[in-house]
């Protein structure tokens, strides 16, 4: 009998020891199936998320609606007029202008031999001005009454033109009187 | 794990994150953004409503003879029957006969051209024109009442010709406003 023979068809060693041994994951797998858990989860996540977030902007949506329901437009609407009539008001009355000052002015600076047969001003025109006609008792008078506009610090320039002896010896004149726009102004 | 597996499961995770993750993240991001956008509109609303009640608060201490001065100041239309008679009635104070009373509305644009053209004008305004003879005195008191009444009267030309028995006659334009409501 052969010393190696062998009784038993069962192998000493397990010969399928290769077969069914579980093979690792290794790093890579495990990061790969975590990755791909996460994914899953995260889109579920999202899915309901979205669907929380809708839900919010719909109630956002009915309280807007309510609270413009219940903002009370009419009373507004009055004070916002109220208001722009008084920003209105403000600047008209900043700009109102008057004449009293200009002809206390001029009155003053009239001289008691010269008098005026004519006033004219038109503030709508650019040029703050006044054309005058006059009459004088003497060429003298017309030279005092040019002295009294120079020192007067309303006008700005006074010319006279078209003097005149008349029949009754009276020295006619027309003059033009170049104004500061600030007489005008309403204090 | 096989090779193949690993790759099919980054595969499979590529594809998750390609089609259900990429494009959500686009929708929640302007949903998020649609949702700030409500709260701060629903902030600014109720804001609203606290400053009304802070000014109601104010505006209801104005007295109502304030608020009826104020529509005397600028009325809401010109009026020009009633300021006819207003003026009139200071005339009448100076025994002055006012005749040929005329009203020409201005345009509400500044400027005489396209290129000198400013922003029109918050309010409208109308050059009532009147006549009448006067002497000198009661012409001076006349204009002085007018120029300090409460409706706004800015004067815009005046003319006076001298007649006899220091009798004058004049011719005045004052500039008037209102503003529509």
């Amino acid at each position: 009998m052969a010393p190696n023979f062998q009784s038993s068809f069962i192998p000493k060693e397990p010969i399928t020891e290769e077969v069914f041994k579980k093979k690792k994951a290794g790093i890579f797998g495990v990061l790969a199936v975590s990755l791909f858990a996460t994914s899953i989860v995260v889109s579920v996540g999202i899915f309901f998320y979205k669907g929380v977030l809708e839900n919010e902007i719909k109630n956002l949506q009915s309280q807007l609606a309510e609270s413009e329901k219940n903002i009370d437009k009419k009373t507004i609407n009055e004070m916002s007029q109220f208001s722009k009539k008084l920003e209105t008001i403000k600047l008209i009355v900043a700009k109102h202008q008057v004449i009293s000052n200009l002809l206390d002015s001029l009155a003053s600076s009239t001289v008691s031999s010269v008098y005026f047969t004519s006033f004219d001003y038109r503030g709508l025109e650019k040029n703050l001005s006044i054309d005058l006609k006059g009459k004088a008792q003497s060429y003298t008078a017309v030279a005092l009454q040019e002295n009294a506009f120079a020192q007067n610090e309303d006008f700005k320039s006074a010319s006279f033109s078209n003097l005149n002896l008349d029949e009754k010896g009276l020295v006619s004149f027309d003059l033009k009187v170049s104004v500061d726009p600030k007489i005008f102004i309403y204090e | 794990m096989s090779n193949i597996t690993i790759i099919a499961y980054i595969i499979l995770t590529l594809s998750i994150g390609y089609v259900f993750i990429y494009p959500k993240t686009g929708e929640i991001s302007s949903l998020l953004e649609e949702k700030q956008k409500y709260e701060n509109t629903l902030e600014v609303v109720n804001n609203i409503e606290n400053k009304k009640n802070e000014l109601l608060t104010e505006f209801n201490k104005i007295s109502t003879q304030d608020r009826k001065n104020i529509e005397t100041i600028l009325p809401s239309s010109l009026n020009f029957v009633k300021l006819v008679a207003q003026i009139d009635k200071v005339a009448m104070g100076y025994g002055i006969i006012v005749d040929k009373f005329s009203s020409k509305e201005t345009s509400s644009s500044v400027g005489d051209s396209i290129a000198t053209a400013q922003p029109s004008k918050p309010y409208n305004s109308a050059v009532i024109s009147f006549s009448f003879k006067a002497p000198y005195d009661k012409f001076s008191g006349f204009i002085n009442d007018l120029e300090k009444s409460l409706r706004i009267l800015d004067v815009r030309s005046t003319k006076l010709e001298t007649q006899e028995k220091d009798i004058n006659s004049y011719q005045v334009e004052f500039e008037t406003y209102w503003l529509k409501s």
